[in-house]
Protein backbone atom coordinates (compact mmCIF):
# COMPACT_ATOMS: atom_id res chain seq x y z
CA UNK A 1 0.00 0.00 0.00
CA UNK A 2 1.42 3.22 -1.48
CA UNK A 3 1.24 6.31 1.04
CA UNK A 4 -0.39 9.52 0.30
CA UNK A 5 3.22 10.76 -0.79
CA UNK A 6 4.02 8.33 -2.57
CA UNK A 7 1.17 8.33 -5.02
CA UNK A 8 1.70 12.22 -5.18
CA UNK A 9 5.16 11.95 -6.06
CA UNK A 10 4.25 9.47 -8.71
CA UNK A 11 1.95 11.76 -10.21
CA UNK A 12 4.50 14.56 -10.34
CA UNK A 13 6.76 11.91 -12.09
CA UNK A 14 4.26 11.23 -14.62
CA UNK A 15 3.20 14.88 -15.28
CA UNK A 16 2.35 16.73 -17.45
CA UNK A 17 -1.62 15.42 -16.60
CA UNK A 18 -4.59 17.10 -19.20
CA UNK A 19 -7.29 15.83 -16.59
CA UNK A 20 -7.97 16.03 -13.11
CA UNK A 21 -8.81 12.64 -11.45
CA UNK A 22 -9.10 12.07 -7.80
CA UNK A 23 -7.03 8.84 -7.09
CA UNK A 24 -7.99 8.28 -3.80
CA UNK A 25 -9.92 10.69 -1.07
CA UNK A 26 -6.57 12.36 -0.80
CA UNK A 27 -4.57 12.51 -3.15
CA UNK A 28 -5.93 14.19 -7.06
CA UNK A 29 -3.76 14.29 -9.95
CA UNK A 30 -4.18 18.16 -10.10
CA UNK A 31 -1.32 18.96 -7.47
CA UNK A 32 0.62 18.33 -10.72
CA UNK A 33 -0.56 22.09 -11.80
CA UNK A 34 2.09 24.25 -10.72
CA UNK A 35 4.90 22.09 -11.29
CA UNK A 36 4.01 21.73 -14.83
CA UNK A 37 3.44 25.08 -15.14
CA UNK A 38 6.59 25.48 -13.54
CA UNK A 39 8.45 22.95 -16.58
CA UNK A 40 6.48 24.00 -19.69
CA UNK A 41 9.11 27.40 -19.83
CA UNK A 42 8.09 29.08 -22.57
CA UNK A 43 5.80 26.66 -24.19
CA UNK A 44 1.98 26.74 -23.75
CA UNK A 45 1.35 24.73 -20.56
CA UNK A 46 -0.93 21.32 -20.85
CA UNK A 47 -3.97 22.67 -18.38
CA UNK A 48 -5.28 20.53 -16.17
CA UNK A 49 -9.04 20.50 -16.47
CA UNK A 50 -12.27 19.04 -13.85
CA UNK A 51 -13.98 17.63 -16.66
CA UNK A 52 -15.43 14.71 -14.41
CA UNK A 53 -18.64 16.14 -13.11
CA UNK A 54 -20.16 17.26 -16.68
CA UNK A 55 -19.21 13.79 -18.23
CA UNK A 56 -20.30 11.44 -15.38
CA UNK A 57 -23.77 13.71 -16.06
CA UNK A 58 -23.42 12.93 -19.64
CA UNK A 59 -23.15 9.15 -18.60
CA UNK A 60 -26.08 9.33 -16.19
CA UNK A 61 -28.09 11.25 -18.71
CA UNK A 62 -27.41 8.56 -21.59
CA UNK A 63 -27.88 5.38 -19.32
CA UNK A 64 -29.92 6.34 -16.35
CA UNK A 65 -30.54 2.91 -15.33
CA UNK A 66 -26.46 2.62 -15.74
CA UNK A 67 -24.41 1.18 -18.29
CA UNK A 68 -25.51 -2.62 -17.74
CA UNK A 69 -22.28 -4.12 -18.97
CA UNK A 70 -22.25 -2.23 -22.30
CA UNK A 71 -18.55 -2.02 -23.89
CA UNK A 72 -16.77 1.00 -24.28
CA UNK A 73 -13.81 2.12 -26.90
CA UNK A 74 -12.33 5.02 -25.88
CA UNK A 75 -10.09 6.01 -28.82
CA UNK A 76 -7.35 8.60 -27.47
CA UNK A 77 -8.09 7.79 -24.21
CA UNK A 78 -5.16 9.83 -22.33
CA UNK A 79 -5.28 8.88 -18.99
CA UNK A 80 -8.22 6.67 -19.13
CA UNK A 81 -10.22 9.03 -16.72
CA UNK A 82 -13.32 9.34 -19.06
CA UNK A 83 -13.66 5.25 -19.03
CA UNK A 84 -12.91 4.82 -15.78
CA UNK A 85 -15.84 7.33 -14.92
CA UNK A 86 -17.78 4.89 -17.20
CA UNK A 87 -16.88 1.86 -15.17
CA UNK A 88 -18.31 3.70 -12.43
CA UNK A 89 -21.70 3.64 -14.01
CA UNK A 90 -21.11 -0.18 -14.70
CA UNK A 91 -19.32 -0.35 -17.77
CA UNK A 92 -18.54 -3.81 -19.16
CA UNK A 93 -15.33 -4.63 -21.41
CA UNK A 94 -13.46 -1.39 -22.02
CA UNK A 95 -10.48 -0.48 -24.22
CA UNK A 96 -8.59 2.87 -24.39
CA UNK A 97 -6.16 3.13 -27.16
CA UNK A 98 -3.75 6.04 -27.42
CA UNK A 99 -0.81 7.08 -30.09
CA UNK A 100 1.21 8.27 -26.60
CA UNK A 101 2.57 6.37 -24.64
CA UNK A 102 2.91 8.83 -21.58
CA UNK A 103 -0.80 8.83 -21.37
CA UNK A 104 -1.13 5.34 -21.29
CA UNK A 105 1.49 5.51 -18.05
CA UNK A 106 -0.79 7.41 -16.44
CA UNK A 107 -3.78 5.18 -17.29
CA UNK A 108 -1.99 2.38 -15.96
CA UNK A 109 -1.13 4.50 -12.85
CA UNK A 110 -5.01 5.11 -12.05
CA UNK A 111 -6.33 1.77 -13.10
CA UNK A 112 -3.54 0.42 -10.59
CA UNK A 113 -3.99 3.04 -7.49
CA UNK A 114 -8.09 4.33 -8.17
CA UNK A 115 -10.83 3.42 -7.02
CA UNK A 116 -11.98 1.57 -9.96
CA UNK A 117 -12.69 -2.68 -10.50
CA UNK A 118 -10.15 -2.64 -13.62
CA UNK A 119 -11.28 -6.21 -14.54
CA UNK A 120 -12.03 -6.57 -18.12
CA UNK A 121 -10.32 -2.78 -18.64
CA UNK A 122 -7.20 -2.61 -21.52
CA UNK A 123 -5.28 0.11 -22.47
CA UNK A 124 -3.27 -0.52 -25.81
CA UNK A 125 -0.50 1.92 -27.63
CA UNK A 126 -2.59 2.29 -30.62
CA UNK A 127 -3.02 4.39 -33.98
CA UNK A 128 -6.53 4.27 -34.66
CA UNK A 129 -5.95 3.90 -38.18
CA UNK A 130 -4.79 0.36 -37.18
CA UNK A 131 -7.72 -0.55 -35.27
CA UNK A 132 -10.00 -2.28 -38.01
CA UNK A 133 -6.40 -4.79 -38.42
CA UNK A 134 -6.38 -6.03 -34.49
CA UNK A 135 -10.41 -7.20 -35.03
CA UNK A 136 -11.56 -5.68 -31.81
CA UNK A 137 -15.39 -4.83 -31.48
CA UNK A 138 -17.73 -4.19 -32.15
CA UNK A 139 -18.25 -1.92 -29.00
CA UNK A 140 -21.81 -0.69 -27.28
CA UNK A 141 -20.31 2.83 -26.58
CA UNK A 142 -17.49 4.77 -28.28
CA UNK A 143 -16.02 7.79 -26.84
CA UNK A 144 -13.96 10.34 -29.57
CA UNK A 145 -12.92 13.06 -27.09
CA UNK A 146 -9.89 15.32 -27.99
CA UNK A 147 -9.13 13.61 -31.12
CA UNK A 148 -11.17 14.73 -34.31
CA UNK A 149 -9.26 17.84 -34.44
CA UNK A 150 -5.59 16.30 -34.18
CA UNK A 151 -5.74 13.93 -37.26
CA UNK A 152 -5.07 14.48 -40.66
CA UNK A 153 -7.85 12.68 -42.05
CA UNK A 154 -10.64 12.77 -38.98
CA UNK A 155 -13.13 11.58 -41.63
CA UNK A 156 -11.88 8.07 -42.67
CA UNK A 157 -10.73 7.84 -38.64
CA UNK A 158 -14.49 8.47 -37.41
CA UNK A 159 -15.58 5.91 -40.04
CA UNK A 160 -13.36 3.49 -38.39
CA UNK A 161 -14.97 4.19 -34.70
CA UNK A 162 -18.39 4.61 -36.13
CA UNK A 163 -17.77 0.90 -37.80
CA UNK A 164 -16.40 -0.40 -34.73
CA UNK A 165 -19.31 0.89 -32.93
CA UNK A 166 -22.87 -0.71 -32.21
CA UNK A 167 -24.82 2.16 -29.98
CA UNK A 168 -23.47 5.75 -29.18
CA UNK A 169 -21.24 7.64 -30.20
CA UNK A 170 -20.05 10.25 -27.72
CA UNK A 171 -17.63 13.12 -30.00
CA UNK A 172 -16.16 15.91 -28.36
CA UNK A 173 -13.99 18.14 -30.73
CA UNK A 174 -12.10 21.85 -30.63
CA UNK A 175 -13.96 23.94 -33.74
CA UNK A 176 -13.25 26.59 -35.64
CA UNK A 177 -15.26 29.36 -35.08
CA UNK A 178 -16.31 32.94 -37.06
CA UNK A 179 -16.74 30.80 -40.45
CA UNK A 180 -20.31 29.96 -41.92
CA UNK A 181 -21.09 26.30 -41.01
CA UNK A 182 -20.38 23.48 -43.15
CA UNK A 183 -16.43 23.35 -43.21
CA UNK A 184 -13.58 21.58 -41.99
CA UNK A 185 -11.25 23.97 -41.65
CA UNK A 186 -7.19 22.62 -42.41
CA UNK A 187 -4.62 23.93 -40.27
CA UNK A 188 -0.78 22.50 -39.56
CA UNK A 189 0.13 21.49 -35.68
CA UNK A 190 2.41 20.42 -33.81
CA UNK A 191 3.57 16.47 -33.89
CA UNK A 192 5.74 16.87 -30.81
CA UNK A 193 3.38 18.58 -28.36
CA UNK A 194 1.87 16.38 -25.66
CA UNK A 195 -1.86 17.27 -26.63
CA UNK A 196 -1.36 17.76 -30.63
CA UNK A 197 -1.46 14.53 -33.18
CA UNK A 198 1.63 13.11 -34.46
CA UNK A 199 0.62 13.78 -38.09
CA UNK A 200 1.27 17.56 -38.73
CA UNK A 201 -2.20 18.11 -40.55
CA UNK A 202 -5.42 18.57 -38.76
CA UNK A 203 -8.79 19.81 -39.25
CA UNK A 204 -11.57 21.78 -36.92
CA UNK A 205 -15.20 21.46 -37.77
CA UNK A 206 -17.06 25.01 -38.16
CA UNK A 207 -20.01 23.39 -36.08
CA UNK A 208 -23.11 21.25 -35.59
CA UNK A 209 -24.00 21.52 -39.41
CA UNK A 210 -20.74 19.73 -41.00
CA UNK A 211 -20.72 17.29 -38.00
CA UNK A 212 -24.14 16.48 -38.43
CA UNK A 213 -23.68 15.55 -42.15
CA UNK A 214 -20.42 13.38 -41.92
CA UNK A 215 -22.55 10.92 -38.78
CA UNK A 216 -25.40 10.50 -41.76
CA UNK A 217 -22.99 9.64 -44.15
CA UNK A 218 -21.54 7.40 -41.45
CA UNK A 219 -25.30 5.95 -40.87
CA UNK A 220 -25.17 7.31 -37.59
CA UNK A 221 -29.05 9.33 -38.71
CA UNK A 222 -29.39 10.59 -35.14
CA UNK A 223 -27.51 13.65 -33.78
CA UNK A 224 -27.77 15.37 -30.40
CA UNK A 225 -25.97 18.51 -30.01
CA UNK A 226 -25.03 18.58 -26.40
CA UNK A 227 -22.96 21.61 -26.56
CA UNK A 228 -21.62 24.17 -29.21
CA UNK A 229 -19.77 27.31 -27.70
CA UNK A 230 -16.91 29.53 -27.96
CA UNK A 231 -14.18 28.68 -25.85
CA UNK A 232 -12.05 31.95 -23.79
CA UNK A 233 -10.34 34.01 -25.98
CA UNK A 234 -7.25 33.16 -23.72
CA UNK A 235 -7.44 29.97 -25.85
CA UNK A 236 -7.29 31.80 -29.05
CA UNK A 237 -9.83 34.20 -30.89
CA UNK A 238 -11.40 31.13 -33.50
CA UNK A 239 -11.80 28.30 -31.14
CA UNK A 240 -14.85 26.72 -29.98
CA UNK A 241 -15.65 23.32 -28.36
CA UNK A 242 -18.81 21.04 -29.12
CA UNK A 243 -19.67 18.00 -27.89
CA UNK A 244 -22.21 15.42 -30.12
CA UNK A 245 -23.64 12.69 -29.28
CA UNK A 246 -24.85 9.96 -31.91
CA UNK A 247 -26.36 6.86 -32.94
CA UNK A 248 -27.50 4.73 -35.86
CA UNK A 249 -30.84 4.41 -34.29
CA UNK A 250 -32.86 6.90 -31.45
CA UNK A 251 -34.43 4.14 -29.85
CA UNK A 252 -30.95 4.38 -28.05
CA UNK A 253 -31.10 7.90 -27.43
CA UNK A 254 -34.09 7.85 -25.82
CA UNK A 255 -33.35 8.35 -22.36
CA UNK A 256 -31.17 11.48 -23.46
CA UNK A 257 -33.66 12.86 -25.40
CA UNK A 258 -36.29 12.48 -22.46
CA UNK A 259 -33.76 13.91 -19.50
CA UNK A 260 -32.44 16.28 -21.69
CA UNK A 261 -35.52 18.17 -22.55
CA UNK A 262 -36.70 17.81 -19.10
CA UNK A 263 -33.38 19.63 -17.82
CA UNK A 264 -34.13 21.93 -20.00
CA UNK A 265 -37.72 22.85 -18.98
CA UNK A 266 -35.97 22.95 -15.59
CA UNK A 267 -33.34 25.33 -16.57
CA UNK A 268 -36.18 27.86 -18.22
CA UNK A 269 -38.32 27.68 -15.24
CA UNK B 1 -6.09 -1.57 -84.21
CA UNK B 2 -6.42 -4.99 -85.92
CA UNK B 3 -7.17 -5.02 -89.35
CA UNK B 4 -10.36 -7.68 -88.05
CA UNK B 5 -11.97 -5.22 -86.10
CA UNK B 6 -11.58 -2.18 -88.77
CA UNK B 7 -14.35 0.06 -88.95
CA UNK B 8 -15.28 2.11 -91.97
CA UNK B 9 -15.81 5.83 -90.85
CA UNK B 10 -19.37 5.69 -90.26
CA UNK B 11 -19.22 2.39 -88.51
CA UNK B 12 -17.12 4.28 -85.74
CA UNK B 13 -19.69 7.18 -86.15
CA UNK B 14 -22.27 5.33 -85.42
CA UNK B 15 -20.85 3.22 -82.67
CA UNK B 16 -19.70 6.71 -81.20
CA UNK B 17 -23.18 7.39 -80.72
CA UNK B 18 -24.35 4.96 -79.29
CA UNK B 19 -21.68 5.00 -76.93
CA UNK B 20 -22.78 9.11 -76.34
CA UNK B 21 -22.94 11.29 -74.68
CA UNK B 22 -19.05 11.63 -74.71
CA UNK B 23 -16.83 14.31 -72.53
CA UNK B 24 -13.71 14.86 -74.21
CA UNK B 25 -12.41 15.62 -77.59
CA UNK B 26 -10.71 12.40 -78.67
CA UNK B 27 -9.02 11.61 -82.45
CA UNK B 28 -10.22 8.20 -83.19
CA UNK B 29 -8.74 7.88 -86.76
CA UNK B 30 -7.94 11.00 -89.07
CA UNK B 31 -11.29 11.46 -90.02
CA UNK B 32 -13.21 10.42 -86.85
CA UNK B 33 -13.13 12.08 -83.56
CA UNK B 34 -15.70 11.42 -80.27
CA UNK B 35 -17.28 14.64 -81.78
CA UNK B 36 -19.32 12.70 -83.86
CA UNK B 37 -21.47 11.94 -81.32
CA UNK B 38 -22.55 16.02 -81.48
CA UNK B 39 -24.18 14.92 -84.67
CA UNK B 40 -26.39 12.37 -83.44
CA UNK B 41 -30.63 13.03 -83.93
CA UNK B 42 -31.94 15.17 -81.75
CA UNK B 43 -33.55 13.33 -78.90
CA UNK B 44 -30.65 10.38 -78.90
CA UNK B 45 -29.76 10.99 -75.25
CA UNK B 46 -32.16 11.49 -72.61
CA UNK B 47 -31.27 15.06 -71.27
CA UNK B 48 -33.38 14.55 -67.49
CA UNK B 49 -31.40 15.01 -64.70
CA UNK B 50 -31.80 11.42 -63.51
CA UNK B 51 -30.34 10.02 -66.40
CA UNK B 52 -27.56 11.53 -68.50
CA UNK B 53 -28.21 15.56 -67.95
CA UNK B 54 -25.59 17.60 -69.96
CA UNK B 55 -22.19 16.78 -70.19
CA UNK B 56 -19.48 19.36 -70.89
CA UNK B 57 -17.39 18.70 -74.14
CA UNK B 58 -13.96 19.48 -74.21
CA UNK B 59 -10.81 19.18 -76.43
CA UNK B 60 -7.91 19.21 -73.39
CA UNK B 61 -5.02 16.89 -75.78
CA UNK B 62 -3.10 20.06 -76.07
CA UNK B 63 -2.98 21.70 -73.10
CA UNK B 64 -2.65 18.53 -71.27
CA UNK B 65 0.14 17.80 -73.36
CA UNK B 66 2.05 20.72 -73.11
CA UNK B 67 2.00 20.81 -69.59
CA UNK B 68 3.59 17.51 -69.21
CA UNK B 69 6.34 18.53 -71.37
CA UNK B 70 7.49 20.88 -69.25
CA UNK B 71 7.42 18.70 -66.12
CA UNK B 72 9.40 16.02 -68.47
CA UNK B 73 11.08 17.88 -71.20
CA UNK B 74 12.51 14.79 -72.49
CA UNK B 75 9.26 12.78 -72.80
CA UNK B 76 8.21 10.49 -70.35
CA UNK B 77 10.44 7.41 -71.40
CA UNK B 78 8.47 4.54 -70.49
CA UNK B 79 6.98 6.04 -67.32
CA UNK B 80 4.09 4.64 -65.82
CA UNK B 81 0.77 6.52 -65.31
CA UNK B 82 -2.73 6.18 -62.75
CA UNK B 83 -5.61 7.77 -64.58
CA UNK B 84 -8.26 8.02 -61.47
CA UNK B 85 -11.69 8.61 -62.31
CA UNK B 86 -10.49 8.41 -66.28
CA UNK B 87 -13.35 9.29 -67.87
CA UNK B 88 -13.06 8.05 -71.88
CA UNK B 89 -10.05 7.04 -71.07
CA UNK B 90 -8.02 9.77 -73.17
CA UNK B 91 -5.37 11.40 -70.72
CA UNK B 92 -3.97 7.46 -70.91
CA UNK B 93 -3.47 7.73 -75.12
CA UNK B 94 -2.01 11.31 -75.09
CA UNK B 95 0.38 10.25 -72.13
CA UNK B 96 1.28 7.47 -74.48
CA UNK B 97 1.66 9.60 -77.44
CA UNK B 98 4.35 11.31 -75.08
CA UNK B 99 6.22 7.93 -74.48
CA UNK B 100 4.62 6.58 -71.50
CA UNK B 101 4.93 2.87 -70.32
CA UNK B 102 2.05 1.08 -68.86
CA UNK B 103 -1.37 2.79 -68.16
CA UNK B 104 -4.06 2.14 -66.09
CA UNK B 105 -7.23 4.62 -66.35
CA UNK B 106 -10.22 3.34 -63.74
CA UNK B 107 -13.38 5.35 -63.43
CA UNK B 108 -17.09 4.57 -61.53
CA UNK B 109 -19.35 4.48 -64.22
CA UNK B 110 -19.64 1.99 -66.85
CA UNK B 111 -20.56 4.60 -69.05
CA UNK B 112 -17.33 5.82 -69.15
CA UNK B 113 -14.99 2.78 -69.43
CA UNK B 114 -17.32 1.52 -72.43
CA UNK B 115 -15.84 4.38 -74.01
CA UNK B 116 -12.15 3.56 -73.12
CA UNK B 117 -12.51 0.33 -74.74
CA UNK B 118 -14.08 1.54 -77.39
CA UNK B 119 -10.96 3.51 -78.44
CA UNK B 120 -8.85 1.04 -77.12
CA UNK B 121 -10.15 -0.84 -79.44
CA UNK B 122 -10.24 1.67 -82.16
CA UNK B 123 -8.44 4.55 -82.12
CA UNK B 124 -5.34 4.59 -84.39
CA UNK B 125 -2.21 5.42 -82.63
CA UNK B 126 0.14 3.60 -79.60
CA UNK B 127 -2.04 1.58 -77.35
CA UNK B 128 0.53 -1.08 -75.43
CA UNK B 129 0.38 -1.45 -72.06
CA UNK B 130 -2.80 0.70 -71.59
CA UNK B 131 -5.87 -1.13 -69.56
CA UNK B 132 -9.02 0.38 -68.39
CA UNK B 133 -11.31 -1.07 -65.39
CA UNK B 134 -14.59 -0.41 -64.08
CA UNK B 135 -13.31 0.25 -60.18
CA UNK B 136 -14.55 2.29 -57.57
CA UNK B 137 -11.63 4.61 -56.00
CA UNK B 138 -11.85 3.08 -52.25
CA UNK B 139 -11.22 -0.29 -53.99
CA UNK B 140 -8.16 0.81 -55.52
CA UNK B 141 -5.88 -0.88 -52.86
CA UNK B 142 -7.36 -3.78 -53.11
CA UNK B 143 -5.85 -4.41 -56.32
CA UNK B 144 -2.16 -4.48 -55.19
CA UNK B 145 -1.10 -2.56 -57.95
CA UNK B 146 2.33 -1.50 -58.43
CA UNK B 147 3.62 2.01 -58.17
CA UNK B 148 2.97 4.71 -61.07
CA UNK B 149 5.32 7.16 -62.04
CA UNK B 150 2.94 9.92 -62.54
CA UNK B 151 -0.94 9.99 -61.42
CA UNK B 152 -3.94 12.06 -62.58
CA UNK B 153 -6.54 12.90 -59.95
CA UNK B 154 -9.17 15.21 -61.81
CA UNK B 155 -12.69 15.25 -61.44
CA UNK B 156 -13.07 13.40 -58.42
CA UNK B 157 -11.81 14.65 -55.40
CA UNK B 158 -15.32 16.76 -55.28
CA UNK B 159 -17.14 13.86 -55.35
CA UNK B 160 -15.98 12.03 -52.51
CA UNK B 161 -17.47 11.42 -49.24
CA UNK B 162 -14.19 11.42 -47.54
CA UNK B 163 -11.66 12.99 -50.06
CA UNK B 164 -8.84 13.48 -47.98
CA UNK B 165 -8.73 9.41 -48.33
CA UNK B 166 -9.62 9.30 -51.35
CA UNK B 167 -6.76 11.28 -52.46
CA UNK B 168 -4.29 9.16 -49.98
CA UNK B 169 -5.02 5.98 -51.93
CA UNK B 170 -3.89 7.73 -55.27
CA UNK B 171 -1.34 9.68 -53.96
CA UNK B 172 0.29 6.60 -52.21
CA UNK B 173 0.43 4.78 -55.40
CA UNK B 174 2.38 7.87 -56.97
CA UNK B 175 6.20 7.69 -57.38
CA UNK B 176 7.15 11.15 -58.91
CA UNK B 177 4.18 13.87 -59.92
CA UNK B 178 0.59 13.50 -58.45
CA UNK B 179 -1.99 15.84 -60.64
CA UNK B 180 -5.20 17.25 -58.93
CA UNK B 181 -7.56 18.90 -60.76
CA UNK B 182 -10.85 19.72 -58.71
CA UNK B 183 -13.53 21.99 -58.52
CA UNK B 184 -13.32 24.35 -55.81
CA UNK B 185 -15.49 27.42 -54.17
CA UNK B 186 -14.40 30.83 -54.98
CA UNK B 187 -16.37 32.73 -52.44
CA UNK B 188 -14.85 31.42 -49.09
CA UNK B 189 -11.30 32.00 -47.27
CA UNK B 190 -8.64 29.68 -48.26
CA UNK B 191 -7.78 27.03 -46.31
CA UNK B 192 -11.20 24.94 -46.07
CA UNK B 193 -13.61 22.12 -47.23
CA UNK B 194 -16.49 23.12 -47.99
CA UNK B 195 -19.53 20.43 -47.34
CA UNK B 196 -22.03 19.92 -49.96
CA UNK B 197 -24.31 17.11 -51.27
CA UNK B 198 -24.89 16.28 -54.77
CA UNK B 199 -27.38 13.60 -56.42
CA UNK B 200 -25.66 10.58 -57.94
CA UNK B 201 -27.83 9.90 -60.79
CA UNK B 202 -25.93 12.15 -63.28
CA UNK B 203 -23.01 10.67 -65.07
CA UNK B 204 -20.60 13.26 -64.58
CA UNK B 205 -22.09 13.54 -60.84
CA UNK B 206 -20.54 11.07 -57.89
CA UNK B 207 -21.67 8.49 -56.00
CA UNK B 208 -21.84 8.87 -52.51
CA UNK B 209 -24.31 11.83 -51.91
CA UNK B 210 -21.65 13.35 -49.50
CA UNK B 211 -18.84 15.68 -50.69
CA UNK B 212 -16.50 18.39 -50.77
CA UNK B 213 -15.11 21.25 -52.19
CA UNK B 214 -11.88 23.14 -51.64
CA UNK B 215 -12.11 26.68 -51.06
CA UNK B 216 -8.51 27.15 -52.53
CA UNK B 217 -5.22 26.08 -53.50
CA UNK B 218 -4.14 26.15 -49.93
CA UNK B 219 -5.81 23.99 -48.41
CA UNK B 220 -4.88 21.60 -51.12
CA UNK B 221 -1.47 22.29 -50.82
CA UNK B 222 -1.37 21.28 -47.35
CA UNK B 223 -3.01 18.33 -48.02
CA UNK B 224 -0.50 17.10 -50.41
CA UNK B 225 2.50 18.18 -48.54
CA UNK B 226 1.02 15.98 -45.99
CA UNK B 227 0.67 13.18 -48.25
CA UNK B 228 4.64 13.41 -49.00
CA UNK B 229 4.62 15.91 -52.14
CA UNK B 230 6.65 18.68 -50.61
CA UNK B 231 6.75 20.31 -53.73
CA UNK B 232 3.47 21.95 -54.98
CA UNK B 233 2.76 24.07 -57.74
CA UNK B 234 -0.91 26.04 -59.11
CA UNK B 235 -1.22 25.65 -62.68
CA UNK B 236 -4.89 27.03 -62.57
CA UNK B 237 -7.42 28.39 -61.12
CA UNK B 238 -10.19 29.76 -62.72
CA UNK B 239 -13.54 31.13 -62.36
CA UNK B 240 -17.09 29.35 -63.39
CA UNK B 241 -18.48 31.51 -65.41
CA UNK B 242 -22.01 29.93 -64.88
CA UNK B 243 -21.87 29.92 -60.96
CA UNK B 244 -20.38 32.91 -59.17
CA UNK B 245 -19.05 31.31 -55.91
CA UNK B 246 -17.13 28.31 -58.28
CA UNK B 247 -14.33 27.59 -60.21
CA UNK B 248 -11.77 24.62 -60.74
CA UNK B 249 -8.12 24.59 -60.10
CA UNK B 250 -5.45 22.28 -60.49
CA UNK B 251 -2.48 21.62 -58.42
CA UNK B 252 0.85 19.41 -59.26
CA UNK B 253 2.76 17.67 -56.66
CA UNK B 254 5.88 16.75 -57.13
CA UNK B 255 7.87 14.01 -55.01
CA UNK B 256 11.32 15.61 -55.88
CA UNK B 257 12.73 19.43 -55.65
CA UNK B 258 12.58 21.39 -58.62
CA UNK B 259 10.52 18.44 -61.09
CA UNK B 260 8.08 21.63 -61.60
CA UNK B 261 10.41 24.79 -61.80
CA UNK B 262 9.40 24.84 -65.92
CA UNK B 263 5.73 25.02 -64.96
CA UNK B 264 4.43 28.25 -64.24
CA UNK B 265 2.38 28.96 -61.27
CA UNK B 266 -0.80 31.10 -60.90
CA UNK B 267 -1.46 33.19 -57.91
CA UNK B 268 -4.81 34.63 -58.33
CA UNK B 269 -8.42 33.46 -59.37
CA UNK B 270 -8.53 33.91 -63.47
CA UNK B 271 -11.77 35.40 -65.15
CA UNK B 272 -11.19 33.67 -68.49
CA UNK B 273 -11.64 30.16 -70.00
CA UNK B 274 -9.89 27.06 -67.90
CA UNK B 275 -7.38 25.76 -70.48
CA UNK B 276 -8.01 22.69 -69.44
CA UNK B 277 -11.41 22.24 -69.02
Amino acid sequence: MKTTADLEREILALAPWALEVPVTPEVNTRIAEQAQREASGSARPVDIVDVGPRWRGLLSTLYPDGFANRSVLDVGCNCGAYMFWAREQGAGECLGIDVREHWLRQAEFLAEHGPWDTEGMRFELMDLYDLPATGYGPFDVTFFLGIFYHLPDPLAALKIAAEATRGILILDTATKTGLPDGTLYAEPESKVAPLSGVYGLSWRPTGPEVMTQIFRWLGFNEVRVVSNRKSPASRGADRGRMRIVAARDASLLADYDRLSASRRAVAKA
Amino acid sequence: MTSSSAKTPTELKQEIIRLGPWHLDVQVTPEVSSSAFLEAPEGTYDASAESMGRVSFLDARVPFQNQMKKIYPEGLEGRSFLDCACNCGAYSFWMKELGAGSCFGFDVRDHWINQARFLLEHREGPSDGISFERLDLYDLSKRELEQFDVTLFKGIFYHLPDPVAGLKLAADLTREVLIVDTAARIDLDDGMLMLEREGTAHPMSGVYELSWAPSGPRVMERILNWMGFPETKLVSWSANPRKQDRGRLRIIGAREPGRLDALKAVTEVSRRPNPFG
